[in-house]
């Protein structure tokens, strides 16, 4: 268990967790028509020039390219991740208004429910990495990650009537497996039409394949309907600190916990000559 | 060896003053609910507010009973009642009854209510409703309020929560009625700093075609406030457009709304700041500084973005609950994380649910720097405390977000053609100065 330090003197910390760039390898630019079946682990796409990087070039004479900042920060998000997954986390990427974050939750911290077979609860983390006035952070937040089971057709086998789910928002996967954000219009047998939101146009897929967003008040509605007991409610509000009188300092020491867990299990954060170290000392605002 | 790494923080001296006087300035106070309960609203010509009803009739009684207290008061939190909080009567004006509480009974006595009701005989509706699940739609909260408002009558929504637990609902329902019926209950005791007017806006609300939630249509409008955060008006376009077109629409309400501004004030505004949720992309920030700089070339702008949809949090752990405290701000790069709804030691006795929220605030300007980002975050604050719908100290957003947050609901359930009316001209003087949405 790595022991995160708390500022004793400025008493103000945030979830911002200082990361230092210990050793700093190489970036290749990949070259666009590059097709082989390489380590994709190694790459990265970069939004600024519009092509893929990759921190080896897999003994090719590749362009070697200067490494900048947002670069770096593209790499350690990806090396992270992976190395999350290897130690048997699911990540998942939170659309957020102000960029994106993910959401990382481990099978062994499933909060235990008795409607198991329509939800599943995780207790996780949501992470971003942020780089301030040039450096690096590692932001930590609890999260508690819900995963909708039950597709609209088995809601519906279970006895859910068509009605409770008209004009509810839901997802699909599409024809090459993207996510679709859709609004249920109407059940028939095993056909559901759905509105699609970026397109507007109404299809009729396969109800078995369409699932309710994983909203905790769709999700209790849907249980309240069904007769189930468990109250997800609830549980969101358990661990998401709301019942505590001192809701913040719980919070706070749960990020440490998280912290200190990923302190141990990823850092340091090595990959193709590079070694990030994660501090372990909260951050201070000083007034 | 570690180099030290920490943030820079700041803090707002002093928390920003309510005015409930027009005619007094000394008439000031931190809080509504005092500031009320002394000098009355800043607003003090209502007179008469008259109140229309539509409730079934088992509810009747109970509704009757509801804004009868309202009137006198009760001897808890609300004494005196609107009579002494606001200065001002109620009278009932008239009442429909509903057969039943489906959406159909309410659909029905609200198209009887706005047959049979002249508008300058009802300031606002009160309906109560069955209580339904925010996921739908198709509700009477819903759609009883797009059919009266619609027809230039603002409303209330009452449901049997709120009865059954009044005591702390009177205040809050009798300000949103104060407010709705076009009169103002209270301004900062100041002027915000280097601000003329504040605009917040609203550019790609969707818009449904029926009663379904929707589509690829969008909607736009701006809340406009003046320089002591009193809400002077709401303007929308009239006409859903694609995708495509929300860019191009920035510039047209920002327009529109400078152009009232003028018709109101006399003046074209010199320091404007636009408040948006979202970034604002630069093809929009081009486009609107150059029609800005059309109607007046010395004029400076700020582009705001204020979200509190990011993972950032800080504590202070020496705060009473960890909470980092209200008024307390973080430097990052090129924007503030500023603390609203923290603990603090002059509302001591408002309990916190949770751990606040920062409001991420981030702004660019035009031609030149000429708010500073503490005066940002003392705008920012200050505009917390301006929503007529509570009277309650600790809320996260500035009203230029919240009162967008509020008609974006509405939106996805009032279709294009009752959009497209409650901008016509005749219902809209009703409805322009008055925020209906709130």
């Amino acid at each position: 268990m790595v022991k995160i330090e708390i500022d004793d003197v400025y008493r103000k910390p945030g979830n911002l967790f200082h990361l230092e760039v210990a050793s700093k390898g190489k970036v290749f630019k990949v070259p666009l028509d590059f097709s082989g079946n390489y380590n994709r682990s190694l790459m990265v796409y970069d939004k600024a020039s519009g092509c893929r990087l990759a921190c080896t070039n897999f003994g090719f004479n590749w362009e070697e390219i200067k490494l900048d900042s947002f670069m770096l920060k593209n790499f350690i998000a990806k090396q992270f991740g992976l190395c999350l997954r290897k130690k048997g986390y699911l990540t998942s990427k939170v659309g957020r208004k102000f960029g994106n974050s993910y959401v990382a939750y481990s099978e062994s911290k499933e909060i235990p429910t008795q409607d198991r077979d329509i939800y599943k609860v995780f207790d996780g983390f949501e992470y971003r990495f942020v780089l301030i006035s040039g450096i690096f952070y590692l932001c930590i937040n609890p999260h508690l990650k819900i995963k909708i089971l039950a597709s609209i057709g088995e809601l519906m086998q279970k006895g859910l009537p068509a009605e409770r789910m008209e004009s509810l928002r839901a997802v699909y996967s599409g024809s090459e497996g993207e996510t679709c954000r859709c609004n249920i219009v109407s059940l028939e047998n095993n056909k559901c039409c759905v509105r699609n939101l970026d397109s507007g146009n109404d299809e009729y897929i396969d109800s078995g394949i369409v699932y309710l967003i994983p909203r905790p008040e769709m999700v209790q509605n849907v249980l309240k309907v069904l007769g189930r007991r468990s109250n997800i409610i609830e549980i969101q509000r358990q661990y998401s600190f709301l019942k505590q009188r001192e809701a913040a300092k719980g919070r706070f020491t749960k990020t440490l916990e998280i912290a200190s867990d990923v302190a141990e299990q990823v850092f340091p954060l090595k990959f193709a000559g590079f070694e990030i170290q994660f501090v372990p000392k909260t951050i201070s605002v000083r007034m | 060896m570690v180099e030290e790494v920490f943030f820079k923080g700041a803090v707002i001296d002093e928390e920003p003053i309510l005015l409930f006087d027009k005619a007094d300035s000394s008439a000031v106070h931190k809080e509504p609910y005092f500031g009320l309960k002394v000098f009355g609203p800043f607003d003090k010509q209502c007179g008469v507010l008259k109140v229309g009803i539509i409730t079934p009739q088992s509810a009747r009684a109970s509704v009757q009973a509801f804004i009868r207290t309202l009137e006198v008061g009760d001897a808890r939190y609300f004494s005196g009642g609107m009579k002494n909080f606001f200065r001002t009567d109620l009278k009932i004006s008239h009442i429909v009854e509903t057969t039943g509480i489906s959406l159909k009974d309410y659909m029905y006595a609200g198209s009887q209510f706005v047959e049979k009701t002249d508008q300058s005989d009802v300031d606002v509706v009160v309906c109560f409703i069955p209580r339904t699940s925010n996921l739908y739609t198709n509700t009477p909260y819903y759609r009883l309020k797009a059919v009266l408002s619609v027809h230039g009558f603002p409303s209330q929504m009452l449901t049997q929560a709120t009865l059954n637990r009044p005591t702390f609902s009177y205040l809050n329902v009798a300000s949103a009625l104060f407010a709705k019926s076009g009169h103002i209950p209270w301004v900062l005791g100041g002027e915000m700093p280097n601000t003329n007017i504040v605009i917040g806006i609203s550019i790609a609300d969707r818009i449904c075609d029926d009663n379904r939630l929707v589509q690829n249509r969008y909607i736009g409008y701006v809340n406009v406030f003046d320089q002591y955060g009193k809400w002077m008006f709401f303007e929308g376009i009239a006409e859903a457009y694609k995708k495509e077109e929300i860019s191009g629409k920035m510039v047209e309400l920002v327009k529109r709304a400078v152009e009232k501004y003028k018709i109101e004030k006399g003046i074209i505004p010199e320091n404007i700041h636009i408040h948006y949720w979202k970034r604002f992309s630069k093809i929009e920030k081009e486009n609107v500084i150059k029609m800005l700089q059309g109607l007046k070339s010395d004029v400076k702008v700020a582009f705001t973005s204020i979200n509190a949809d990011h993972p950032y949090r800080f504590y202070d752990l020496e705060s009473c609950d960890g909470s980092f405290m209200r008024g307390y701000y973080v430097y990052l790069d090129d924007s503030i994380l500023l603390s609203t709804t923290g603990a603090s030691d002059e509302f001591r006795r408002t309990f916190r649910m949770g751990t606040p929220k920062l409001l991420h605030v981030k702004t660019e300007q035009y031609p030149e720097e000429f708010i500073t980002s503490d005066e940002l975050a003392y705008q920012t604050l200050a505009l917390t405390k301006l929503n007529w719908a509570t009277t309650s100290v600790l809320i996260r957003e500035p009203i230029t977000l919240t009162f967008s947050n509020s008609l974006a609901y509405l939106t996805s359930v009032i279709t294009e053609g009752e959009w497209k009316q409650l901008q016509a001209s005749g219902v809209n003087i009703n409805m322009r100065n008055r925020p209906w949405f709130i």
